[in-house]
């Protein structure tokens, strides 16, 4: 039963909308409608889509919401009440028999034809029809209205009607899935787990529980030291495994030593989440997508969660996340952190030919990551490819930058430093591609330059530090 | 409880509200008593009370509880700031606890189908977690046991759940 009003969010509104230009046939509205406003909404739904033959939709609308004028009367603009000529199936979940959900179905007859309305319906289906005092005959002829009524206490009526079907004293199993979870929520998150051995209703409503909270501490197996550490692994992977989603928050908290164990899946998907990691984490070896998103954690624990997952193609985006430390062996790197002071980039040695490529034109990340850096002041990446996308306005305070075994163009590696007001640290080590270093900056003061390249130019008036070795290779 | 008129006032100035449950009991609140449940809320904004508000899937004695839940914790959005409610906190707490204590578990079910259905929060939230209480660190044997959880299951496929999901089972 879903009485609690839900509330009909702007971006559904707007998808019913587009749905509704697509003439459809049938029409579900999957949440009741809390305000008059909505109702009003309603309406022009109703209008918008004249030709839909089947209607259902889940209690408790209020028809005398949107009957009355000032809901509608707004813009001064008085809206018709739309017909509905085509209508031929009206489902109705969760039905109790309210006065107004009597109404609604009124209302609905109302606007439907009046061909339609001359003689009762002899189509009922009456398997799911309970009978109730309170309904009226529905007078649609043509017209199917199915009113499934929750179960919970009109079980119990029905079982006196009729005798045959079995008493069922599991009132607790047919409780509604709203209601199930929320008293899950209320447990600790291994017994709302073990809840689904109870009966087939319970069996995956731990599923969907918004708030997943692992700790190790919660088991108490007698078994082996080694064990206990498997079990709790286990736990936590089903647990990322079987999770229906969506997460609002997802903690772990190990007290044991874990490692070389975290195998879970691919894709992890965390939303406003609180990510707290066991102090001998050592990664989830398989993980190759990680979408982190509002989330809140300590800077060691999401540097070490990104750093301890060597498949992973990174895409991070975290308005407040100030500091990163990314090091692995990663194939892209989508970041959005327009908060961050301090950034470090550091690829996996063996995969220092290849990674973080523009490989012709494939769109890379990392690339576009240069834009969204808008506070940086420290920036170190090491095996990478530095290139500049046009759209770079330069880091405005940026301190210190430090590149070493990369890759760049002479005018990416150009524009990058001449775009740096700031600058006071430069350190560019091992580097292909550039031929001509031009490095100008009037609060320069440390230049450390260390490669092969053809031609050099300086102007750096305050400089107080300068090495600058040529690789051997270059220098025979 | 008799046919009270539904326009009556009381001296809070607050407009009389007539709940009607499933067995016809009449039940005359105050509009901010009544405000605590979501749904009969929407409908005061939506005038829709005037002729009583019908519970058609609430029994009297349900809403008999759940009226003097709602009596009992009206003052608590009405009376901000107040000095005295320090103690009068204790007392809620008091009330609530013995008003769940004492249920059985066949009305405890009643009383969280009622909330749902009415949305009073604080209600269902305090039901279920009595529920949770009860099920807290009890195997799932016991949990049937004490809830008359009808295991549908067969024994194969409860053997394949346990495997399956040995972890949590074994104690």
């Amino acid at each position: 039963m879903t009485a609690s009003p839900r509330k009909v969010g702007n971006r559904s509104i707007a998808a019913a909308r587009a749905f509704l230009l697509q003439n459809p046939r049938r029409f579900v509205l999957r949440s009741a409608f809390g305000t008059g406003q909505r109702s009003w909404v309603l309406v022009q739904y109703f209008q918008n889509a004249p030709t839909f033959r089947e209607l259902e939709t889940w209690s408790f609308p209020r028809p005398e919401a949107f009957r009355r004028k000032r809901t509608w009367d707004q813009d001064q603009t008085e809206i018709e009440e739309p017909t509905l000529h085509h209508l031929v199936t009206v489902i109705i979940n969760d039905f109790v028999g309210l006065d107004c959900e009597v109404a609604l179905v009124g209302l609905l007859l109302s606007w439907t034809s009046e061909a339609l309305r001359s003689t009762p319906s002899r189509r009922r289906k009456g398997e799911e029809r309970r009978g109730d005092p309170l309904l009226p005959v529905p007078l649609f002829d043509n017209c199917e209205v199915t009113i499934i009524v929750p179960g919970a206490m009109h079980r119990a009526k029905k079982a006196k009607v009729e005798p045959s079907s079995a008493l069922r004293s599991d009132k607790f199993s047919i409780l509604p899935q709203e209601i199930k979870v929320t008293i899950l929520s209320k447990l600790n998150s291994l017994d709302a787990i073990r809840a689904s051995i109870l009966s087939s209703a319970w069996r995956n409503v731990w599923t969907t529980l918004p708030e997943i909270y692992l700790c190790d501490l919660y088991l108490s197996w007698g078994s082996s030291e080694t064990t206990q550490r498997s079990k709790f692994i286990t736990l936590v992977d089903l647990a990322l495994l079987l999770h229906n989603g969506p997460l609002a928050s997802f903690s772990i908290l190990g007290f044991k030593r874990y490692h070389d164990v975290h195998a879970v899946k691919e894709k992890t998907k965390i939303k406003r989440c609180i990510i707290g990691l066991p102090q001998e984490f050592e990664g989830f070896k398989r993980l190759t997508v990680l979408n982190l998103k509002y989330f809140s954690s300590t800077d060691s624990d999401i540097n070490n969660l990104i750093s301890s997952c060597p498949l992973l193609s990174t895409f991070i985006q975290a308005p407040a996340l100030q500091d990163l430390e990314v090091k692995g062996n990663f194939q892209d790197f989508h970041l959005h952190a327009p908060n961050l002071s301090n950034l470090s980039v550091t690829l996996d040695k063996t995969e220092a030919q290849q990674s973080v490529v523009v490989e012709g034109n494939r769109k890379n990340y990392l690339k576009q990551a240069m834009v969204s850096l808008t506070s940086i002041v420290r920036l170190v990446m090491k095996r990478c490819i530095i290139a500049l996308p046009q759209e770079f306005e330069g880091f405005k305070q940026l301190f210190v930058l430090n590149l070493k075994y990369f890759s760049s163009t002479d005018h990416d590696i150009n524009t990058l430093i001449s775009s740096c007001p700031c600058l006071n640290t430069l350190c560019l080590k091992h580097f292909d591609g550039i031929s001509y270093l031009r490095i100008e900056g009037q609060v320069l003061q440390i230049v450390e330059v260390e490669g092969k390249f053809e031609d050099f130019h300086l102007n750096a008036p305050n400089l107080s530090h300068v090495y600058i070795t040529l690789d051997k290779t270059e220098a025979q | 409880m008799a046919a009270a008129a539904a326009e009556a006032t009381i001296d809070g100035g607050g407009k009389m509200i007539i709940l009607i449950s499933a067995d016809g009991k009449r039940f005359e609140v105050t509009e901010a008593v009544a405000s605590q449940s979501q749904l009969i809320s929407n409908m005061i904004e939506d005038d829709c009370t005037e002729n009583g508000v019908r519970l058609p899937n609430v029994d009297g004695d349900i809403l008999t509880m759940v009226v003097d839940y709602c009596n009992m914790h009206a003052g608590d959005a009405a009376a901000d700031g107040d000095t005295t409610k320090a103690s009068s906190t204790e007392e809620l707490k008091k009330f609530d606890a013995e008003l769940v204590q004492a249920l059985e578990n066949p009305v405890l079910f009643k009383l969280i189908l009622a909330a749902n259905f009415l949305n009073i929060k604080s209600l269902l939230d305090m039901t279920c977690q009595r529920v949770a209480d009860m099920m807290s660190g009890k195997t799932p044997e016991q949990m049937r046991e004490t809830f008359s959880i009808e295991n549908d299951f067969t024994p194969e496929e409860e053997a394949a759940i346990r495997q399956e999901n040995a972890w949590a089972f074994d104690d």
